[in-house]
């Protein structure tokens, strides 16, 4: 069982404007992303949209938490049907005519918001507890 | 307000009433006998615990019988790959449409 945030990194051969465009820019994001009605790179902004999860509609609901243009876009994410609220942040590194995106999806939002390094102790505490229970019931 | 299981799981007394009630159901007296706490915090958790998905109450008779639910909690095991095979994609179709952009571009 797995509490890590989902860390993946990419390099692109364009500049990193360009990345923050296809990340932003509501006609370019319906074209790699998902169909948004609308989008604005804004704190606070609110949008969803429907993933399919092996042929079921899901839709993730989605609040933007933080804008440095060029630089960096998160927003939480809540799966309608599965309340954990997570937090999607988008990095970019500018490397001249390329760019460097690092995206993190954590679970931890909540905790993130609080007193970080009590919370996660707490809450890793109770996933690794919970975890054991978990094996045991499974393995019984 | 929002529950999940990691706020479920965030608290001891949560904690410890899940592995009580992993090796069996109990009904609630029974759960709030084994704490020094008060009955109506006991059940307040219990609530909460309901509320996550982790827990599930049914009344048998007069008593009201609290289950385990695992497979809310197997549900957040499968979250890292859903969401690791989800983002994969989405960055490979953000790359593609980044080259087809610039190769439009050039033309």
């Amino acid at each position: 069982m797995n509490t890590e945030p989902i860390v993946i990194e990419r390099t692109y051969n364009v500049p990193a404007d360009k990345v923050w465009q296809a990340l932003t820019d509501i006609n370019k994001i319906n074209q790699w992303f998902f169909q948004l009605e609308d989008f604005k790179p804004e704190v606070g902004f609110a949008f969803s949209f429907s993933g399919n999860d092996n042929g079921t509609r899901v839709v993730h609901e989605s609040v933007i938490k933080e804008v440095i243009p060029g630089k960096k876009l998160a927003y939480s994410m809540i799966y309608k049907d599965y309340p954990q609220e997570s937090l999607v942040t988008f990095e970019l590194f500018d490397e001249g005519d390329k760019t460097r995106l690092v995206l993190t999806h954590s679970q931890l939002a909540e905790i993130a918001k609080g007193s970080p390094m009590y919370a996660r102790e707490k809450f890793l505490g109770g996933w690794t507890y919970l975890a054991g229970k978990l094996d045991d019931f499974l393995n019984k | 307000m929002r529950r999940d299981v990691f706020q479920a799981i965030a608290d001891p007394t949560r904690r410890e009433i899940i592995g009580m009630l992993a090796q069996q159901s109990l009904n609630l007296n029974n759960v709030a006998d084994q704490f020094a706490i008060s009955r109506p915090a006991i059940s307040k958790h219990i609530k909460i615990l309901t509320e996550c998905g982790l827990v599930t109450i049914t009344q048998q008779g007069r008593e009201r019988y609290c289950h385990a639910d695992f497979g809310k909690l197997k549900q957040v095991a499968d979250w890292t790959a859903r969401y690791q095979k989800f983002w994969t994609e989405k960055l490979d179709a953000l790359g593609a449409f980044l080259d087809k952009e610039q190769q439009t571009k050039k033309k």
